[in-house]
């Protein structure tokens, strides 16, 4: 018995020496070799027998092929609005393996918003680029990244993490509703390779060999997952309509009198001297996902006319600007216009 | 989960395999994974399969099979399973039973036997607390004795970490 002790000393000292397992959330580390042996001892013929190491059970952990692909926004949505830059679509690349791995990413977009992708990162309107970040922050610490072609996107160790990130610049004349979806696909390689990962076939797999198991979704190293970007905008209609105020046949309406003047509604004729009101209307649709904001509209006075006055009606102001176009421009402006909404605001002119 | 402790009780006589062997005591490891699924009546059927593909989270079963290569009975067998750092004992796998006696050890040096419950580690912070079986680091055991030409085999249940 004393001997056996002694033999288990001795092991525990080579146990010392020996390095702790890999803390791994994925698990112990592909290729480590677990080993488990035992020490024996016995009586025969009144003799203590002490067998150290007398057998060991050793296998290697094989290479587990995990990964998860996740779009990150809620719903998988994200809306922009028409002229919006640098809309974020996030998705989240994890290595649920236990060795490290390369990953091939690739994008396909499908829709009717029709971005074009960049691969230079650009940024120009009516596109879009990828890029990799670290902290799911769209900022200038990400990089710019191609995911066109089969190659290596990038390395991740077991249980690393990074985000792809798809960023979207928004063309400001974008109707309202139009939608692409953007869809990431990873591809699990060989680290630092741009060889695809394979199963190891099971007539090929040994215990004492470091072999390959899939264990993704559908055990074949490939994930993706589809995040779509949906554009809001006001559905803006115009309209420019004239009423004569009156005809002045005798000359008598002055341009500030015809700025104020009422309407006659007998008058039918736009003759020279006539007193003319333009009202310039804008509507944005009932079923708009978005009110207009920030609303200009200059109206430009041609030559043959002569500027009389204005009304602003539901606009938050309206200016005349004498010394722009050939006898002025007028322009209104409205700070917000939710949808199902219209306004409108009145141009006072005298036909010369 | 299933016990595959065997005592000296189950004893074969059957011509021994191809193994590690001593003057009177041959000794024999293996490494079996423990495979679930669920049979046509929906219940959970657990096999033990010779499996070439081990990877983090499958259980594995741990086997010593100790045979007695002699005429004449062999006494007072004590042997001891050290359990590889990558592996957490599966805490019942190893049940009571009378014929043996058994005792853990958790992976601090030096070691010292004992019954899983009087087993303590250090925490996190510093303070002791209760051994568990994903603490085990050996297991030793004690058999009376080995019958002539009988085997014994002992086996203990461990998750790949």
């Amino acid at each position: 018995m004393n001997n056996f002790y002694k033999g288990m000393a001795t092991l525990g000292a080579i146990l010392l020496t020996s390095a702790a397992p890999a803390a791994f959330a994925a698990g112990t580390e592909a290729g480590t070799s677990v080993s488990n042996s035992i020490d024996v001892s016995y009586s025969s013929g009144g003799e203590t027998i002490l067998i150290e190491d007398a057998d060991t059970a050793t296998f290697v952990v094989d290479r587990r092929v995990d990964l998860s692909l996740e779009g990150q926004d809620g719903g998988k949505t994200v809306t922009a609005a028409a002229g919006a830059n640098d809309q974020v679509l996030s998705f989240l690349l994890t290595n649920e393996g236990n060795d490290a791995s390369g990953y091939d990413v690739d994008i396909a977009r499908t829709g009717d918003l029709g971005l074009t992708y960049d691969p230079t990162g650009a940024g120009t309107d009516g596109s879009f680029y990828t890029v990799l970040s670290a902290d799911n922050s769209f900022d200038a610490g990400d990089t710019v990244v191609d995911l066109t072609g089969d190659n290596n996107t990038l390395d991740l160790a077991a249980d690393g993490q990074s985000y792809i990130l798809v960023v979207a610049n928004v063309a400001a004349s974008t109707a309202d509703g139009l939608e692409d979806e953007f869809t990431v696909t990873a591809t699990a390689l060989n680290a630092g390779t741009n060889t695809v990962s394979q199963q190891t076939p099971d007539a090929s797999m040994t215990l004492a060999a470091e072999d390959t198991v899939f264990a993704d979704t559908d055990n074949d190293g490939v994930e993706s997952d589809l995040e779509t970007l949906v554009v809001t905008a006001p559905q803006l209609t115009y309209s420019k309509t004239v009423a004569i105020v009156d005809e002045n046949l005798d000359g008598a309406l002055s341009a500030a009198a015809c700025g104020t003047a009422a309407i006659d509604a007998t008058a039918t004729a736009a003759v020279p001297g006539a007193c003319l009101e333009y009202t310039i209307s804008i509507s944005n649709g009932g079923s708009a996902t978005s009110p207009a904001s920030t609303i200009v509209i200059s109206d430009t006075i041609p030559g043959e006319e002569t500027f009389a006055g204005t009304a602003t009606g539901d606009f938050d102001d309206v200016t005349y600007d004498a010394g722009t176009g050939p006898k002025g421009t007028v322009t209104g402006t409205l700070s917000t216009l939710a949808a199902g909404d219209s306004a409108s605001f009145t141009l006072r002119v005298l036909v010369d | 989960m299933k016990s595959y402790i065997y005592g000296a009780a189950i004893i074969a006589t059957s011509a021994f395999p191809a193994v590690a062997q001593d003057a009177a005591l041959a000794v024999e490891m293996s490494v079996f994974e423990v495979v679930t699924s669920i049979d046509d009546d929906g219940k959970e059927i657990k096999q033990r399969v010779a499996s070439d593909n081990l990877v983090p989270q499958d259980v594995v079963v741990i086997s010593a099979n100790l045979n007695n290569m002699t005429d004449e009975a062999l006494s007072d067998i004590t042997f001891k399973l050290d359990v590889d750092p990558s592996l957490s004992l599966v805490a019942d796998s190893i049940t009571e039973y009378d014929a043996i006696g058994y005792t853990f050890s958790t992976r601090q040096k030096p070691a010292h036997f004992a019954a899983l419950d009087d087993l303590t580690v250090p925490s996190e912070d510093g303070a002791e607390r209760a051994a568990t079986a994903d603490d085990i680091g050996a297991i030793q055991v004690n058999l009376a004795e080995i019958g002539a030409a009988k085997n014994a085999v002992f086996e203990y249940s461990a998750t790949i970490r």
